[in-house]
């Protein structure tokens, strides 16, 4: 089959963007990222991960596939399975009509990452795209190159147990019914982000920002706990995804290409604005990376601060943004 | 800047970032920065640190901690990396 692998930042706008490339849709990385209105922040303090509270610098998993059905009035299968044979059945019985075929995956269970990279995370997407032999010939858009994987480690990786089990989850397109990008759709899809992040939910958005700032607030300094949650908070922003300041990035660059498709040519500045926001989120997660390795004393307050100033800054941003794309 | 002279400053530079001291004989060229089996052995909290060296001195702006690690496999790579992006 004749595939067209593309690298990118992160898995699941990667893997959408080549899919829908296969398909005849002129698909970005970053306008599958903007389009489907991902760019997000989450405290969830109820969910952990590695005994702390998960803290999401994007929208759920999944979201970006569904958030682009809508826009390119798209119909897409999903499918989970109760036992490994069956969704190994049904990915061969896929590829062999000619199917290329999106996988949830665990990334601690794919052999060809290096080993200091994998850890229990269960949301990573790939695309698979034809069986050689016992090899799967993988696109996994956050290698430079396609990649093999043996079928029994690719089955581990798609039914790895824990938070977000992927239960064998695979999709495909049934149907895509337009391969253009309106500008109605790319005016939606900022729309819908801004009210996102200026939502009036307390773990959401710029409020969780500020939830999460008022509980680094009162960390004790000295207690190891503190620079625990510090440290989780530098990892789950620089080992996740693309790092939280990475999807900043990635959004600034939809901006850009929304300027052009939604002939909004004002939102070049904003691009611009968002990708100094972006380096903002990096000088947040140099600082707390300091604390936990002992080159600065942990100072919880401090972090608290830089995280109100993002915060400050993104609701400034998006209340901008929601005026110069309403108006 | 020659390309002897870029692979010197980024030596220092990681070193420096990274708040790590040279190992023994100094890093070489190709020798590996991360990892257990490397002798710098290098986290993603070092890659961050790295990454906004870079940014500041270089103006290449390391948007994706993937990227990122990729660049920093060894000096050599991580010159060739830099050469590429400011050419």
């Amino acid at each position: 089959m004749s595939f067209q692998h593309r690298h990118a930042a992160h898995c699941e706008s990667g893997v959408m963007s080549n899919l829908l490339r296969h398909h005849g849709v002129q698909m970005s990385e970053s306008l599958a990222f903007g389009l489907s209105a991902a760019l997000a922040f989450a405290y969830l303090p109820f969910i952990k991960v590695s005994g702390q509270p998960l803290i999401a610098y994007r929208s759920l998993p999944r979201s970006i596939i569904k958030g682009l059905l809508a826009p390119l009035a798209a119909r897409f299968r999903f499918e989970t399975f109760r036992s490994p044979l069956a969704g190994e059945q049904r990915l061969d019985a896929l590829l062999a009509s000619g199917q290329v075929v999106g996988l949830q995956t665990s990334v601690y269970w794919l052999p060809y990452f290096p080993p200091d990279m994998r850890f229990h995370f269960n949301a990573h997407n790939l695309l698979v795209y034809g069986k050689e032999g016992d090899d799967y010939l993988i696109s996994d858009p956050v290698f430079e190159e396609p990649v093999r994987c043996a079928s029994a480690d690719l089955l581990r990786a798609r039914f790895a147990k824990g938070v977000l089990a992927p239960k064998g989850l695979l999709y495909y397109p049934q149907s895509i019914g337009r391969k253009d990008v309106t500008p109605a759709a790319v005016r939606a899809a900022i729309r819908k982000n801004c009210r996102m992040m200026l939502a009036p939910v307390p773990i959401a958005g710029v409020r969780g920002m500020r939830l999460l700032a008022n509980k680094l607030q009162r960390l004790p300094p000295n207690d190891a706990n503190s620079a625990a949650l510090i440290g989780h908070i530098v990892r789950m922003q620089e080992e996740i995804g693309t790092g939280g300041a990475g999807f900043r990035f990635i959004y600034a660059a939809f901006l850009q290409e929304a300027a052009e498709l939604a002939q909004l040519p004002s939102l070049s500045g904003f691009a611009e604005r968002l990708t100094t926001i972006g380096d903002g989120w990096r000088g947040l997660a140099l600082k707390a990376a300091r604390m936990v390795k002992g080159r600065e004393s942990v100072d919880p307050p401090a972090i608290a601060a830089k995280l109100r100033e993002q915060a400050a800054n993104e609701e400034a941003f998006f209340r901008d943004l929601k005026l110069a794309v309403d108006g | 800047m020659t390309p002897i002279d870029l692979i010197d400053e980024l030596k220092a530079l990681v070193l420096d970032a990274a708040e790590k001291t040279a190992p023994p004989g100094g890093l070489t060229d190709d020798e590996l920065l991360f990892g257990p089996e490397s002798r710098l052995a290098l986290d993603s909290l070092d890659a961050l640190q790295v990454s906004m060296a870079i940014q500041e001195r270089f103006g290449v702006r390391m948007t994706d901690s993937k990227e990122t690690r990729r660049a920093l496999t060894s000096i050599a790579h991580l010159a060739r990396h830099l050469s590429e992006r400011r050419a």
